[in-house]
């Protein structure tokens, strides 16, 4: 139920992956729908906990995510993320300010923090310059 | 002992004046009685000294007229003569005794009353030398008066006659003078004795009555203060103080009208404090659909550019917008209707002012990691009041259970963290049957927030009371909210229950749900 992952398929699977995380349903839906359209894998989750589960299990090249969220927020996952072995690349999103200065300040190995309401266009180039850089 | 001002004013001032009036009539009783006593012993003596004078008077008349009848027959040497003078003398004047003697102290004659021993009186030679020179000598054994006259022819003396009165008349009538003085002295005594009393006791009812009614004519307008200060305290801080006076107590209503101007102001500081608690969750709530809005429509467009969109896709994408955009607008409408500032009662549906209330928050409090449930019925009685300002109350109550939440949770892990915090909201409708009027509409937000402490709980719906620190809370949220209830015939109730505060607001309801279903003037 919390670990149901949204697999887009039909499409040109790549063999990299993303996981899009986020508390909010529709806005979840709005983006998986668009990363699957660019032929991309797509996984969904809509919590931290789940999320960091998912990651551990699928190892994604990239995730998207929500910072606040009930329970382990967007920044406790990534600090976990940061301590494992071949770790996905982590873009956090959020709508405050606040939490954006928060998740600069943390250090967590984020590969980068946008700014909500999330241009599709950019979170697509993010997601593309993550998906082809070299694993960190 | 409690006992009122007027009463503690009434009594001290009945004992200074029973103790003033009490001293004086004591004062002036016992001058009364000392003044009364010298003029009984002054009359008396004066009395006395009368009575004895006119004894002396008449003893002294008879026994000249006596030595001027009796002075031929001694010449002429009529013992007979003398003696009949004598005992007509005696008998005519009840004398005690008569007697005359010659020159040489030789009894002529003598006449006694029946029953008196002779030589009632032992003349002394003193008495006997002036009486020689031709005086005349009186003295007196206390029952009885001598009177010695001489019996001159021309300038040679030829003897004596004594002359005795009986004093007992004349002492039994002193003695009922006296009697009768004193009767009188007494009797006019007890008259000044009631007299004083009277006064003494009409003085001092006067004097309470006077007391009562200063001590009311200050009590009153201090009850009226009393009752002025409780309207204030139930927000209606533009009543006009209860009266003007130019004294102490018209200074006193004046300041306090000046206070409930500064109140005013305060609350609707309060009130700005409130409306910047719904901004935050407002900007929360209305974040969540644009950001959906946004992604949709970009999502939308490329889909277009792609030429991976259809006719269906596009559909869906603006049902979604729509959807989203109307739920923006409702939440903008509620936020106006809460932070609207005047409108007049009306009849409301309470459970709007809940949903009000619990949409501007809840979000916000869920992402702060606090659960909040409403539970409303299907149908519910109306109530008197102002749908913005009932709201505002919830809305305080929410606040205050999230701030209580989220102290008890740092207080507990020291920073913040899930903290497992519910806030549970009923709305629960006690009208009577069908009509749903007489009865009451009852609202409780529960928290799980670590509850009141026991030594404020009776104080919290005071105004400036706060546990919160200085910078966090004006401490008028409950005292404003308790107003507004109780503006609505209402009471909010503050207990602690399982772990948390539980404020109870019951309102009265008012009638059928169906047939109040009045519009409120936007």
């Amino acid at each position: 139920m919390l670990t149901k992952s949204e697999d887009v398929a039909g499409k040109a699977v790549t063999r990299m992956g993303v996981l899009v995380v986020d508390d909010d349903p529709l806005q979840r839906r709005e983006i998986v729908e668009f990363l699957g359209r660019q032929g991309i894998k797509v996984m969904a989750e809509e919590n931290g906990f789940a999320a960091y589960h998912a990651i551990r299990r699928n190892m994604p090249r990239v995730v998207v995510m929500d910072i606040k969220m009930p329970g382990l927020d967007g920044i406790h996952v990534s600090r976990l993320v940061a301590k494992l072995e071949n770790r996905p690349k982590v873009i956090l999103m959020s709508g405050y300010p606040e939490q954006i200065y928060k998740a600069h300040q943390e250090e967590a190995n984020v590969f980068a923090v946008i700014e909500k309401p999330v241009p599709l266009k950019a979170l697509g180039r993010f997601i593309a310059d993550a998906l082809h850089s070299p694993i960190a | 002992m409690r006992l009122s001002l007027q009463a503690r004013y009434a009594l001290l001032f009945v004992v200074l004046l029973t103790g003033i009036v009490g001293t004086i009539v004591g004062v002036h009783l016992f001058e009364l009685r000392s003044m009364f006593a010298t003029t009984s012993r002054t009359y008396s003596e004066v009395v006395t000294r009368e009575l004895f004078g006119q004894a002396k008077k008449k003893g002294e008349g008879l026994g000249r007229f006596l030595a001027v009848a009796v002075t031929d027959s001694i010449h002429r040497l009529e013992i007979d003569r003398v003696r009949d003078l004598v005992l007509a003398a005696r008998e005519q004047e009840s004398l005690a005794y008569a007697a005359v003697f010659d020159a040489e102290g030789q009894m002529l004659a003598e006449s006694r009353a029946p029953g008196l021993p002779a030589a009632a009186a032992k003349t002394s030679d003193a008495s006997l030398a002036a009486v020689r020179r031709g005086e005349i000598v009186t003295f007196s054994d206390g029952r009885s008066l001598s009177v010695l006259s001489p019996v001159m022819s021309g300038r040679r003396y030829m003897g004596r006659v004594e002359v005795g009165l009986f004093l007992g008349d004349i002492n039994s009538e002193i003695r009922l003078l006296r009697g009768t003085v004193r009767e009188i002295i007494s009797v006019n005594q007890r008259r000044y004795v009631a007299i004083y009393i009277a006064v003494a006791v009409v003085t001092v009812l006067l004097g309470f009555g006077i007391s009562l009614f200063m001590a009311r004519s200050l009590v009153r307008p201090i009850h009226a203060l009393g009752e002025y200060t409780r309207r204030i305290g139930s927000g209606n801080y533009d009543d006009p103080p209860p009266f003007v006076r130019s004294d102490e107590l018209g200074d006193l209503a004046l300041s306090l009208n000046q206070m409930a101007k500064d109140l005013k102001q305060v609350a609707q500081v309060a009130r700005l404090a409130t409306l910047g608690e719904m901004a935050v969750g407002m900007a929360h709530e209305l974040s969540q659909p644009l950001n959906t809005i946004r992604l949709a429509a970009e999502n939308t467009l490329m889909a277009m550019e792609q030429g991976k969109s259809d006719e269906e896709f596009e559909r869906a994408k603006l049902a979604l917008i729509v959807h989203q955009a109307e739920s923006m607008g409702d939440l903008i409408k509620r936020m106006c209707v809460v932070g609207r500032n005047e409108g007049p009662q009306d009849i409301i549906d309470p459970r709007e002012s809940v949903r009000d209330a619990y949409s501007l928050l809840a979000g916000q409090f869920e992402d702060e990691g606090i659960l909040v449930t409403l539970d409303m019925p299907d149908r519910c009685a109306r109530v008197i009041g102002r749908r913005n300002e009932l709201a505002q109350v919830i809305i305080n109550l929410l606040t205050n259970a999230r701030d209580a939440i989220i102290e008890t949770a740092l207080g507990r892990k020291g920073r913040l963290q899930p903290t497992g915090g519910r806030i549970d909201i009923a709305v629960r409708d006690f009208s009577d049957g069908a009509t749903r009027a007489g009865g009451e509409v009852v609202i409780q937000v529960k928290d799980n927030g670590g509850g009141i402490p026991h030594d404020v709980i009776d104080r919290i719906f005071d105004p400036f009371f706060t546990t919160k620190e200085v910078t966090k809370g004006t401490g008028l949220g409950l005292s404003i909210s308790f107003g507004i209830i109780n503006a609505m015939g209402g009471r909010i109730d503050a207990d602690n229950f399982g772990g948390g505060a539980l404020f109870t607001i019951k309102l009265p309801a008012i009638g059928d749900d169906e047939a109040g279903d009045r519009k409120i003037p936007a």
